[in-house]
C-alpha cells in the first residue's frame, strides 16, 4: 500500500536539514507501530520519497511524502497512530492512498510556491526592519518588485557543484512574483508564531519556481536578485524562506496541485 | 517574540554551522514550567550536541531530574567557534536548549567531565554563560555549579572553578543535592535572586546584601560537604613540599556544621557514591531523539555497570566497580522500551565490556528475534579476543553488518601481562581467523604506546602482530579466487597515566619518545593492507599533565582559555603553543606533571578521594606489573582485594540465572544471585574503548 502523507515543516524546526527531516519522519513511523515496508537485505529500511528537499532554514507548508506499507490499513487509523507519534514543529496535515502504479512524487513534483518574509533587521540590507519600519518594509519589496520586472534581466552568481560560479538569469525562472501584506499564512494556523515585530504588518515576496530542475531556482537567489534591483544587499537567511503549495506542471502550461485542494482524495485534519 | 529571540533565530542560527545543535525541540525533550517548579538544573556537556547527545550519563541524568515533580532539567553544550563568536558579538549569554532560558538563572549548573582536554571548554561556557570563573567569586546569586564524571576523581586542576564535585554515580547523589537545593531555597537562604532589589537602593545595604549572599553560599556549600560523595574544593587546604609534591591535603577547621567542634569538618576522604545493585536502578525509557547525526546515534541500554578485567593501565576498570549487572528481563523491557519511544533502527548493549555480561547470548539472540523482523539492529561496542565474541558479532550481522574491533592494546605477550591484558597471541590469530571464516575482511586493532617498560620489541611485536593478522586473511581465504582485498587498522593511542590506577606513578614517555615510536610504526608497518592511525603526541602529554594535576595547574587552564583555547579534543582546534606560553605565564613545569616517576609514598593531590580501591592494592599490581605477573578477575578466581566491595559495603552483583520465571512474576526478586564467582567464560575482554574520534 502507497500512502500519500501531507505535512508541514514549522519554523521551530526549520533549522534541520533534508536528511534530519528524513530521519524524523522514518523514526515517527517506526514509533506509530505502522506496517512498513522494509527494502534491502542487509541494512533493510523503509522507503520514504519526499516531493522535493526543503534546505537548512526553510519551513514548508504542503510538503509531500509517500511511504510504502508491507500490508493495507485504514487511512483513519494510520493517521491515529502516525499524528501523534511525530516531533513538535512536524505536523500531518492529511493522508491519501496512491495507486502504485503512479509516478514517483519526485517526478511530479516540479514546481512549487515560496514566500520570503524580511524578519532580521539585516533583511533588507540599510533598510530597518522594526516596528516603525513595518510599512517601510513592504513598501521596499514592492519598489524590489517593480524594479525586477522592469529590468531587462536579473542577473545572480550561482556556485556550481563544483564550486564554480555561474551567472544565471532569475526572471526568466520565475512563474510568478508578487508582494503580499497582511496575514499571509493561507490557513491562519501561523499567525500566532513569532518573529514578525510586534505590530508590524507580515509583508512578503512570493513567487512560484521550477523545482528539481535546471531551471530549478533557489529562494536565496530570487531574495539576492530583488536587493540588487535595488543596488542593496538582502539577507535572504535573515528572512523566513516558507514553501507552499508543490505543483506538477504538465508541460502544455497547466498545473495541478500535487494534493487535490477538493474533493473525496485528502483526509484534512 | 522578543528582539533578542528574533536576533538569534534570524541574524544568528541561520549564519552558524548546524543551527540545530541550539534549537532543541526533539522528540521526547521535556519542557517543564519553570515558574511551577523549584529547582532548575541545566545539565552541561563541555563538548559539542552531536558529543554530548551521545553519552549515556545526561540521557540517565536528564530523566532522573525530570521525574522529580519538584526539579527540572535543560541541556547546554558548548557552543562551536561560530557561534561563540556570534553570542558574544551580541552579547548573548549561553542559554539551554528547551527553553533559551540564560544558565545564569538555573539554581544549579552540572557538568560532565569525560576528559581532560574539554576543561576549556567548561572554562568557556561558565564564561560564555555570564559567571565568574572563580567559585570564591560567586554566591547565592549565581547557580550552584558542580561536575561529575570519569575526570572528578582528580578534579584538582579545576578545583578553583567548582563549588563542588561529585564522585562516582550520580543517579542518587544528584537528587540528595536537589534536595537540599530545595530545602535552602525554601528556608530563604538559598538562590534568592532579587535579594538585591530587597537590599535597596542604598550602598551600605547593597553591600550588606552581597555579604548575606556570600554568606548564604557558605554556609550551603558546608551543608554539600556532608552529603557523602560530594566533594567540596574550597573546604581543603593543600601544602606542599619544596621539591613541588604534595605534602597534605586537609579540610579546613571547623569547615563543616555548626564550627563549635573539631570534628565539624568536611571529611578528610571522600568516598565515591554508587549503586549498590542495578537491578532496579531508574533507567530512561523515552530518551531524547535527536533530529542531527549524532555520534552514537541509536538507543542504548546498559547492561552492567564496573569492570574486573584488571588492565593496570584503564582508569574505568578501576573507578567503576564492582561489576553490578542488569537481569535479563530488565534488559529485554527497558530495550523494548527503548525502541518502541524512539524510533531508533539500532540498539546498543553498552557497558565496559558487554561480552562479559553473563546472559549476553540469549539476550542477544532474544533481542534480535524480537527486533529484527522490524529491521531494527543490535549492536555490541566492544568484543573481546576470543572466538565467542565472533560468534555474537555474527549474529548481529542478522540485521545490520558491522566493523569489527579488538583491543590487544600491546604488541608482545611481555607486555600484555605487564598490563594485565590477559590474551594470548593464539588467541589474537584465532580471533581474526574466525572472523574472516565468517567473511569479515576488515579487522580494527587498538594498541597503545608508551606503556610502561615497553621496549623496541613490543613495537615490533605490534608491526609483526598486524602483519600476521595480514597473513591469516590470505591463509583463511586461500581458496577464494575473488577475494576482497584485507583491510587492518590498527589505531595506536598514546598512554596516558591516570589517577587512581596501578600506573599512576608512572611517567608518560616524552613527546619526542612518542613521536620517535609512532615513526617507527610508520616506517615498518606496510603500507596498503595496513592502515595506521594514531593520536598527536602533544594533546597526549595535556591530558596526562591534567590527568595528575593539582590545584596550580588552575592558573594554567585559565591562561590558556584566555589565549583563545577551546575544543582542545579536537585534533582541529587543539595549538600547542597556547598550552606552552600558559605553562610559562602560570610559572608551571608541565613535565613535572606529565613525564615525572613518583616516589612509592608520595602524597597525590587526589589522596583525598577515593573510588573504593586501596592504595595497597594498586602499589601491589604495579609491582606485579613489573615482575610480568597477571591478576585474574575476580569474577572467575575470587577476590583480589582491591577492597573496594568491603570500603563502599558493596558486592559482585551478577545475574547468570535465566531469569524468565521472576520476569513473568512467579518468583520474588530474593532468587537474584549474589556470586562471586561464575563458571568460566573466555577469559579476555577488548574494550573499543570511548576516545577515538
Amino acid at each position: 500500500m502507497r500512502v500519500r502523507i501531507l505535512f508541514a515543516k514549522d519554523p521551530a524546526v526549520r533549522f534541520i536539514s533534508h536528511l534530519d527531516l528524513a530521519r524524523a519522519w522514518e523514526r515517527a513511523l517506526r514509533r506509530s507501530g505502522v506496517p512498513l515496508k522494509l527494502a534491502g537485505e542487509f541494512n533493510p529500511h523503509p522507503r520514504l520519497v519526499f516531493a522535493a528537499p526543503l534546505s537548512v532554514g526553510a519551513c514548508g507548508e504542503r510538503e509531500l511524502l509517500d511511504v510504502f506499507l508491507a500490508q493495507g490499513m485504514g487511512l483513519d487509523e494510520f493517521a491515529r497512530a502516525v499524528r501523534t507519534r511525530l516531533p513538535a514543529g512536524l505536523p500531518l496535515l492529511g493522508v491519501r492512498e496512491v495507486s502504485p502504479e503512479e509516478p514517483a512524487l519526485t517526478a511530479q513534483a516540479n514546481l512549487a510556491d515560496y514566500r520570503w518574509e524580511p524578519r532580521g533587521p539585516s533583511a533588507l540590507g540599510s533598510v530597518r526592519q522594526d516596528v516603525e519600519a513595518g510599512a517601510a518594509a513592504a513598501e521596499v519589496l514592492h519598489r524590489a518588485v517593480e524594479a525586477f520586472w522592469a529590468a531587462p534581466a536579473c542577473p545572480v552568481e550561482r556556485k556550481t557543484k563544483s564550486g564554480q560560479l555561474r551567472t544565471i538569469d532569475v526572471r526568466p525562472l520565475l512563474k510568478g512574483l508578487a508582494v503580499e501584506v497582511g496575514d499571509l499564512s493561507s490557513d491562519g494556523s501561523r499567525s500566532s508564531d513569532g518573529g514578525r515585530p510586534a505590530g508590524a504588518p507580515d509583508s512578503a515576496v512570493v513567487f512560484r519556481a521550477a523545482l528539481g530542475t535546471e531551471d530549478a531556482v533557489r529562494p536565496s537567489e530570487v531574495v539576492a536578485a530583488l536587493g540588487a534591483c535595488l543596488k542593496q544587499v538582502f539577507a535572504p537567511e535573515a528572512g523566513l524562506v516558507t514553501r507552499g503549495w508543490l505543483y506538477h506542471e504538465n508541460g502544455e502550461g497547466g498545473s495541478l496541485p500535487l494534493w487535490p485542494p477538493t474533493g473525496d482524495g485528502p483526509a484534512m485534519f | 517574540m522578543t528582539d533578542l529571540e528574533r536576533l538569534i533565530e534570524y541574524e544568528i542560527l541561520p549564519r552558524v554551522a548546524k543551527p540545530a545543535r541550539y534549537t532543541g525541540g526533539e522528540w521526547n525533550m521535556i519542557r517543564k514550567d519553570h515558574a511551577q517548579t523549584a529547582i532548575k538544573v541545566a545539565l552541561a556537556f563541555p563538548d559539542v550536541y552531536e558529543i554530548g547527545m551521545s553519552h549515556l550519563g545526561l540521557r540517565i541524568l536528564y530523566d532522573v531530574v525530570n521525574r522529580r515533580l519538584d526539579a527540572l532539567a535543560e541541556r547546554v553544550f558548548a557552543p562551536w567557534l561560530d557561534m561563540e563568536e556570534a553570542l558574544r558579538a551580541r552579547g548573548i549569554p549561553l542559554f539551554t536548549l528547551e527553553s533559551r532560558t540564560p544558565v545564569s538563572a538555573f539554581d544549579l549548573l552540572g557538568f560532565s567531565l569525560q576528559y581532560e582536554l574539554s576543561y576549556t571548554n567548561l572554562l568557556n561556557m561558565l564564561d560564555l554563560a555570564g559567571l565568574p570563573l572563580a567559585a570564591a567569586e560567586r554566591d547565592a546569586r549565581h547557580p550552584l555549579v558542580i561536575a561529575g564524571g570519569p575526570c572528578a576523581y582528580n578534579p584538582e586542576p579545576l578545583a578553583p572553578f567548582l563549588d563542588a564535585v561529585v564522585l562516582g554515580e550520580g543517579e542518587e547523589v544528584l537528587g540528595e543535592i536537589i534536595d537540599l537545593l530545595a530545602r535552602h531555597k525554601a528556608a530563604g537562604g538559598g538562590m534568592v535572586k532579587d535579594a538585591d532589589a530587597a537590599a535597596g537602593p542604598d550602598r551600605e545595604a547593597a553591600i550588606d546584601g552581597a555579604a548575606v549572599h556570600r554568606q548564604s553560599r557558605a554556609q550551603f556549600l558546608r551543608d554539600l560537604a556532608r552529603i557523602p560523595g560530594v566533594y567540596v574544593p574550597s573546604l581543603y587546604e593543600v601544602s606542599y613540599h619544596p621539591n613541588g609534591a604534595v605534602a597534605a591535603i586537609t579540610p579546613v577547621k571547623g569547615a563543616v556544621g555548626d564550627g563549635q567542634s573539631a570534628a565539624a569538618q568536611a571529611p578528610p576522604v571522600v568516598e565515591k557514591r554508587l549503586l549498590a545493585s542495578m537491578a532496579g536502578a531508574p533507567y530512561p525509557s523515552a530518551p531524547v531523539v535527536p533530529f542531527i547525526d549524532i555520534v552514537h546515534d541509536r538507543a542504548m541500554v546498559e547492561v552492567f555497570r564496573g569492570c574486573t578485567q584488571g588492565c593496570r593501565f584503564c582508569h574505568a576498570g578501576m573507578v567503576y566497580r564492582p561489576v553490578r549487572e542488569k537481569t535479563a528481563a530488565e534488559v529485554v523491557d527497558q530495550a523494548a522500551r527503548q525502541v518502541a519511544s524512539t524510533g531508533h533502527d539500532e540498539l546498543s548493549l553498552v557497558s565496559l565490556s558487554s561480552c562479559d555480561y553473563s546472559r549476553i547470548g540469549p539476550v542477544l539472540r532474544e533481542l534480535l528475534d524480537t527486533h529484527a523482523p522490524s529491521g531494527v539492529g543490535v549492536s555490541l561496542p566492544s568484543l573481546r579476543v576470543d572466538s565467542f565474541s565472533v560468534a555474537l558479532a555474527q549474529e548481529v550481522q542478522r540485521v545490520r553488518k558491522t566493523g569489527l574491533t579488538f583491543a590487544p592494546e600491546a604488541g608482545t605477550q611481555r607486555l600484555r601481562d605487564v598490563i594485565n591484558k590477559r590474551v594470548t597471541r593464539e588467541d589474537i590469530l584465532g580471533t581474526a581467523g574466525a572472523a574472516f571464516a565468517a567473511g569479515w575482511d576488515g579487522l580494527k586493532l587498538y594498541f597503545m604506546i608508551g606503556l610502561p617498560t615497553e621496549t623496541e620489541e613490543d613495537l615490533e611485536g605490534i608491526v609483526e602482530l598486524a602483519r600476521a593478522i595480514v597473513a591469516k586473511y590470505e591463509e583463511v581465504n586461500a581458496g577464494h579466487k575473488r577475494r576482497r582485498p584485507v583491510r587492518v587498522t590498527v589505531s595506536v593511542s598514546t598512554f596516558v597515566p591516570k589517577a587512581m590506577t596501578p600506573f599512576q606513578w608512572e611517567p608518560q614517555d616524552g613527546i619526542d619518545t612518542i613521536k620517535a615510536k609512532q615513526a617507527y610504526l610508520k616506517r615498518r608497518l606496510p603500507k596498503g593492507k595496513i592502515e595506521l592511525n594514531w593520536h598527536e603526541p602533544e594533546a597526549s602529554f595535556i591530558e596526562a599533565v591534567m590527568a595528575r594535576g593539582d590545584r596550580r595547574l588552575a592558573r594554567t587552564l585559565e591562561e590558556v582559555w584566555r589565549l583563545g583555547a577551546r575544543f582542545d579534543g579536537w585534533g582541529d582546534q587543539f595549538r600547542f603553543d597556547r598550552w606552552t606560553e600558559a605553562f610559562a605565564k602560570s610559572g608551571v613545569d608541565p613535565t613535572f606533571y606529565a613525564n615525572r616517576r613518583r616516589a612509592e609514598d608520595e602524597v597525590f593531590p587526589w589522596d583525598h578521594l577515593t573510588g573504593g580501591v586501596d592504595k595497597e592494592f594498586l602499589v601491589d599490581e604495579r609491582r606485579a606489573a613489573f615482575h610480568g605477573q597477571t591478576t585474574d578477575d575476580c569474577r572467575q578466581v575470587g577476590c583480589t582485594n582491591c577492597g573496594v566491595c568491603p570500603a563502599l559495603g558493596v558486592a559482585i552483583d551478577l545475574h547468570p540465572e535465566d531469569d524468565r520465571a521472576e520476569r513473568d512474576g512467579r518468583a520474588e526478586r530474593g532468587d537474584r544471585a549474589t556470586v562471586a564467582a561464575v563458571p568460566a567464560s573466555p577469559a579476555e575482554s577488548l574494550s573499543e574503548g570511548g576516545t577515538a574520534r
